[in-house]
């Protein structure tokens, strides 16, 4: 597993540089444009750890790499494992980099005088729990939507699976509309947990909710790819 | 002694294409050739023995124990193991240091010392980037990988080609040095015939999924050779009894026959007034592949 988390990590690095890049231009631009530093934060949480999944899973079809990679002293669990770690790392460093870039900002922006602040970004509008929540939240979604496309990458391969994860994607939000649109009203659920959400420090509750349960699925998933990698022919 | 690699019996079906019964094994000390033409099969017997693939039928055996794709001690037996696949395989990102990084983690035997002594004979600076090398540099460094971790057995598909002449005698040189403990073995799939000529012990050729000639290489170029026939000589030749019925292989070309002797010498005190070349593995292959049966 090591073996292959130090591959993925030297892949990587050309990319970890420009993305640090990217991603603070995408941050502030964000935080501007909807007046909320934390919707900055979660955009750059949400994109790094789906970006550097296509990058990996596009690099290991490049030149027979991922096949050359099994004639390596590691076994398919490993592989697949090793994957699964190496994201999971890439997640919780992007946490931290998303929050370190969001408090940098306002650290930045609380030196500034009252006028200069732009509309929403002053920082006693941007309490940390809202920031935290975002952060930890646009992960965990992410996490959980890697927890669907990994195993089919495993499976099928990059290039097949870009054309099944959008279908298994469009399977369940049909499935979600499907259900919600009989049974619970969005309008109405959805504003009573924008106001629970917004009651004491519930957005911390939220977060660590999410972080269980995104840690449960893609647990599972791992379980799900190591299986169907083992069917893999090369 | 036990062999670095039996393979027995080995069957593979992939839609129209089967692959059956081969037998192949590498002992130590010993360079095996695996010959063929494009599809025939040599690429899916290697992807078996190496785990990559699992056989329908037969067994694959490395280093005297049986290798079932996925189990613990294959992964054992794979750090015994160097691999050139036909191209460079290496992340295009990743720079030649990087690669070093790699296999210092998967294999407990690596050495930096060789690594840094092979990279510097092919000229693989530390900061260049594997998208930027040519195919000739991305085979040197895959070589290199394959030979810093001190493996017992080489598995080579394709390792020389895109090589310039010179850079593939430079990697023949290092091949033999490899086998100079006579404790090594290379299983080395090539076109290229010719390096085989200079390095393999045995030959092993492969055509339509089946082994068509498994031979010492001595007895294909020292002992065989090509008798350059009229048609009339073929006739004469296959009257005589030389042959055994449909064991002759004849290529007949604009200028005459060529005909497939298994003992030049003896063919020679036959037919004296017939010319008889050596034959190289090149004439033994296409001979036995494409000759007409007489």
């Amino acid at each position: 597993m090591k073996t292959m988390i130090v591959s993925d990590f030297a892949t990587l690095r050309p990319t970890l540089v420009q993305l640090v890049g990217i991603c603070t231009v995408v941050a502030l631009f964000m935080g501007y444009a909807t007046g909320a530093v934390a919707s900055g934060a979660a955009a750059v949480a949400a994109m790094t750890p789906f970006m550097l999944l296509f990058s990996l899973a596009a690099i290991d079809e490049q030149g027979g790499w991922e096949r050359f990679r099994l004639t390596l002293p590691v076994t398919r669990r490993q592989v697949v494992f090793g994957r699964y770690a190496t994201l999971g790392i890439i997640a919780v460093a992007t946490i931290a980099f998303a929050l370190a870039l969001s408090f940098a900002t306002l650290a930045v922006l609380s030196l500034l005088p009252a006028p200069v602040v732009p509309a929403g970004l002053a920082p006693a509008e941007n309490p940390p729990a809202a920031i935290i929540g975002g952060v930890v939240g646009g992960v965990c979604v992410i996490m959980v939507g890697m927890a669907v496309a990994l195993p089919l990458i495993m499976r099928f391969g990059m290039t097949k699976a870009t054309r099944l994860v959008p279908a298994v994607v469009v399977i369940f939000l049909a499935l979600g509309v499907g259900f919600f649109g009989e049974g619970i009203q969005p309008a109405g659920a959805l504003a009573d947990f924008m106001q629970w959400l917004d009651t004491g420090s519930n957005y911390l509750v939220a977060a660590a909710l999410m972080v269980a349960a995104a840690a449960v699925i893609y647990g599972a998933s791992a379980l799900v790819a190591a299986k169907l990698y083992e069917q893999r022919t090369f | 002694m036990t062999n670095l690699i039996d393979i027995e019996n080995l069957g593979k079906r992939y839609g129209d294409f089967v692959l059956t019964g081969v037998n192949l094994a590498v002992e130590p000390g010993t360079v095996v050739g695996f010959i063929g033409s494009n599809g025939a099969g040599k690429t899916t017997t290697l992807k078996a023995a190496l785990g990559l693939i699992t056989a329908d039928e037969g067994t694959v055996r490395l280093f005297g124990q049986v290798a079932a794709p996925g189990s613990a001690a294959v992964e054992e037996l794979k750090s015994r193991i160097g691999v050139v696949l036909d191209t460079c395989a290496f992340p295009s990102t990743c720079r030649v240091g990087d690669i070093a990084s790699i296999g210092r983690v998967a294999y407990a035997t690596w050495d930096d010392a060789r690594w840094n002594e092979l990279t510097a004979l092919f000229q693989l600076a530390p900061k260049k980037k594997v998208a930027d090398l040519s195919r000739g540099m991305g085979m040197k460094l895959s070589l290199a990988f394959a030979l810093a971790h001190h493996p017992e057995l080489l598995v080579l598909d394709e390792a020389t080609a895109g090589l310039d002449p010179i850079a593939r005698d430079e990697v023949l040189d290092i091949l033999r040095d490899f086998m100079a403990t006579g404790e090594r073995g290379i299983l080395m799939s090539t076109h290229i015939t010719s390096d085989l000529e200079k390095i393999a012990d045995e030959i092993v050729c492969v055509d339509n999924g089946r082994i068509m000639f498994a031979a010492p290489k001595d007895v294909l170029t020292d002992e065989a050779g090509v008798a350059r026939c009229r048609a009339a000589d073929v006739a004469a030749v296959l009257e005589a009894g030389f042959f055994a019925p449909g064991t002759a292989r004849v290529l007949r070309h604009d200028y005459g026959c060529d005909l497939l002797v298994p003992d030049r010498f003896a063919f020679g005190r036959a037919f004296p007034d017939i010319p008889v070349d050596k034959a190289t593995i090149e004439d033994y292959m296409t001979l036995t592949l494409k000759g007409e049966s007489r």
